[in-house]
């Protein structure tokens, strides 16, 4: 779209910072197997909601500079890349007869790894004139991928790919309570949407990256509100989930409001425009 | 299966998707999505100030593959509880449609603020008139679309499970209202001060039409003009993909399906030189004068 | 039948290729397609692409468990008739709807038609509509990416339920959907590298951008060659449990 071009507008929260907040999802999702059936999920799901934050912020830095196609084209990308990824690190964690607590950590390896050489193929074979796309890219492929495994261990309560007993609850694993079940298509989408959303709908010269991160907050929960719907029959924690989701969401879609409110040209109930001197 | 349930499933899954095709383009019309979208975008920037909804939910593809995936997936948690799946399939559309309503308002916000120095005020009641229209197409949309993808997967016993088909479904459903009844909004509608006849020259661009028989346009007029052409083009166009792409496999079998298939592409290919033909001989070439007009 | 690890990234492989190769021919226009300002398809490059892509996904998907070149051609027809009825109904639009003759701007006449494009080009814009040559490269991108789809899902579905490689607790569900996500990602991996390489437009393979398809199909040769060799990682009898 023509509207972004020419790299990022200010920046008041630096990238190091939000790679931080995206590290503290991986650990957050890490928690997950520890804190039993009611805890772990509500902190995998909030996990996840960390790197759409993340992958929101990555997004803004490297679509503001015009891909020629779009900023939800990136975002399909990356979650694509996701999918390859965590599937193949969950599952292979499991194939390899590994802990599966080294799942999420390869998964996440993985995406990172196939993004970083889909965006060196572009720099290079492509000629695409980016100059942090091969960062972002790898950046927002891992975002996209913690947040594919924060949401499907929310729904699964575990990391495991196929199904175990653990202290006598019985747990699905990915494979069924995911993948079979094809929720993995909707995370796939609703993932996209979410890290791609809060940029491309706030797109323009006085976009401005507060404002943003305020709408991937409220993206982000509003995708774990339903990943709490889809964990009915396989998690003890849903309801919780669901009602968190949906109580931060509140806040953070009141929030964005006030916001572009704020800083809106002039805000009216209803009328016609102002007229213009210059013409 | 017999001939006779398969092709009356096909139909059946034909007509939900005409339904669902002709809805996706008019609600993609009320809220100003997808290409077009570009033009209302860009207005104001050229001084241009309107009251037209700035729907920006990402391309089409993605925000119908949402929500028809949301909708799908709510529906397969309630198919259990023996509610019956007309019940469960709307409960999912109808969540669907709560979510989509957000998006289609956040986005009107940002895409408003995030250009506020071209001094576009920001006005509620456009956010509000337009947001129970854009719900409750999106709900018919994520309804059909939802019910035929459990049609395929129960009655054809298609291998993918529900959730899967509806983000496929919603995906295919974006592309072609983005494609095809998307042009008469943008190409037609939103230049309509100018002749019909023509393509738009980029010098145009920006330029929108914003007045209304009565008062400034909204995008309710903007839906008013497209549901009598672009809408149930898009309609025909997606039930007639779905119908045909089961109805050869089920009256020709695989094999035959595959040649039926074929015939009809090259069918489709001659009938299109048809059109374009008709087009030039009728229409001819532009002259110079009917562009000065402009 | 059963594959082998090697066929299976060999066919993710060329799977891939076949997409990214396929959407070099779709004509898409992007934003000023949709407004009558250039010729194609006005909607975005990876998206018509993957929507056709979807469709033959799902037709392929449908002869899950039959010859193999069954699948494919499924497959491919599925594609093809999404994009050819789309291109046919978005031709209707420009000529009934906008009152515009379907033109390119980029050729004097049509290559396959021969008939004269530049008098009937609305001044200022770079062509509108699809003139049958975009209609015919549309259509073979179509053909190519459902092969591609099909591809990758035949491969994928044939390893996994193959008794060599299979958990116990392995449906064929399961298998059908692991498959399916892996293909539909591999598609959009290698749509938007695609779309990357023609910036966004293209016409056909009558355009100047066609030109570049050389680089955009060794960028998604090497891109799907590591998801396929990611796709190993999903089979339980060579890499573990042997």
């Amino acid at each position: 779209m023509s509207v972004a071009a020419g790299g990022p507008g200010g920046v008041a929260i630096s990238p190091a910072k939000i790679l931080g907040l995206g590290l503290l999802g991986l650990i957050l999702i890490y928690t997950t197997p520890f804190l039993g059936p009611v805890f772990g999920p509500l902190l995998a799901a909030i996990g996840a909601v960390l790197a759409i934050i993340w992958g929101a912020d990555t997004i803004r830095r490297v679509a503001s500079y015009g891909l020629g196609t779009g900023v939800p084209s990136i975002g399909y990308m990356s979650l694509a890349i996701a999918i390859v990824g965590s599937i193949a690190g969950i599952a292979g964690a499991s194939v390899l007869k590994l802990d599966p607590l080294l799942g999420p950590i390869f998964g996440f390896i993985l995406a990172v790894v196939l993004g970083a050489i889909v965006a060196v193929l572009c720099k290079t074979l492509l000629k695409m004139k980016i100059p942090i796309l091969i960062r972002g890219t790898a950046e927002l492929s891992g975002a996209a991928a913690l947040s594919v495994i924060g949401f499907s261990a929310a729904i699964a309560g575990t990391f495991s790919f196929a199904p175990i007993i653990v202290g006598g609850t019985l747990y699905l694993g990915i494979e069924q309570a995911v993948i079979s079940t094809g929720f993995i298509a909707l995370l796939f989408i609703l993932n996209t949407m979410a890290i791609q959303h809060p940029f491309n709908a706030c797109l323009g010269p006085d976009e401005d990256q507060v404002r943003t991160l305020k709408l991937s907050v409220a993206t982000g929960f509003i995708a774990m509100a339903i990943v709490g719907l889809l964990s009915v029959y396989t998690s003890k924690a849903w309801w919780l989930v669901t009602l968190i989701g949906a109580i931060a969401w509140f806040i953070a879609i009141r929030e964005f409001i006030d916001a572009s409110k704020e800083s809106a040209a002039s805000v009216k109930w209803t009328g016609l425009w102002p007229k213009h001197e210059e013409e | 299966m017999d001939i006779v349930t398969g092709l009356a499933v096909v139909s059946l899954m034909g007509a939900a998707a005409t339904i669902a095709g002709a809805a996706e383009d008019l609600e993609s019309d009320i809220g100003s999505m997808s290409n077009p979208n570009s033009q209302v975008q860009l207005a104001p920037q050229m001084g241009n100030l309107h009251r037209i909804f700035n729907k920006a939910v990402s391309g089409e593809p993605v925000a119908f593959g949402t929500w028809a995936g949301i909708a799908g997936s709510v529906a397969l948690i309630l198919l259990p509880t023996g509610f019956g799946p007309l019940f469960s399939i709307a409960t999912g559309a109808f969540i669907a449609a709560l979510v989509h309503a957000v998006f289609a308002t956040t986005s009107h916000l940002g895409r408003t603020t995030g250009s506020s120095r071209f001094e576009q005020p920001l006005f509620l009641d456009v956010v509000t008139q337009h947001l129970g229209p854009i719900a409750a197409h999106g709900f018919i949309v994520t309804f059909c679309m939802v019910g035929l993808s459990y049609l395929m997967w129960t009655a054809l016993g298609h291998p993918f499970p529900l959730p899967m088909l509806a983000v496929m479904w919603g995906i295919t459903i974006g592309a072609v209202g983005s494609s095809t009844g998307d042009v008469h909004y943008g190409a037609e509608r939103e230049y309509q001060q100018y002749p019909f006849g023509a393509g738009i020259p980029v010098a145009i661009h920006g330029d929108i039409t914003r007045m209304a028989e009565l008062g400034a346009r909204n995008s309710i007029d903007v839906v008013n003009f497209c549901a009598k052409y672009g809408g149930p083009l898009t309609g025909f166009c997606f039930g007639l993909i779905v119908f045909l792409s089961f109805w050869t496999t089920i009256v020709f079998g695989a094999t035959g399906g595959v040649i039926a298939g074929i015939v009809i592409i090259l069918l489709l290919i001659y009938l299109n030189l048809r059109i374009e033909i008709f087009a030039r001989e009728n229409y001819g070439e532009y002259k110079q004068e009917k562009m000065e007009e402009l | 039948m059963v594959i082998d690890p090697y066929t299976l990234i060999a066919a993710v492989t060329v799977g891939g290729v076949l997409v990214g190769g396929g959407v070099h021919f779709i004509p898409v226009g992007g934003a000023p397609a949709a407004i009558a300002t250039a010729t194609g398809v006005g909607t975005g490059t990876a998206m018509l692409a993957a929507g056709s892509g979807m469709t033959g996904l799902i037709t392929a998907a449908a002869l899950t468990g039959q010859a193999p070149w069954l699948i494919l051609a499924s497959g491919a027809v599925g594609s093809m008739l999404m994009i050819c009825i789309t291109m046919l109904v978005g031709n209707l639009v420009y000529v009934f709807g906008v009152g515009c003759v379907p033109v390119s701007a980029k050729v004097d006449t049509d290559p396959i038609t021969k008939l004269p494009q530049e008098k009937f080009v609305t001044p200022g814009t770079e062509g509108h509509g699809l003139p049958t040559v975009c209609y015919v490269s549309g259509t073979i991108g179509g053909a190519l990416g459902g092969i591609g789809g099909g591809l990758v899902y035949w491969a994928l579905y044939g390893a996994l339920a193959n008794p060599i490689f299979t958990l116990a607790n392995r449906t064929d569900l399961s298998a059908a959907m692991v498959a399916g996500i892996f293909a539909l990602s591999v598609f959009f991996v290698n749509a938007v590298i695609a779309s990357y390489n023609i910036g966004g437009t293209i016409e056909g393979f009558h355009d100047p951008k066609f030109k570049r398809i050389p680089r955009g199909i060794v960028a998604c040769l090497i891109a799907s060659l590591v998801a396929g060799i990611f796709s190993l990682f999903l089979l339980p009898g060579f890499l573990g449990g042997i």
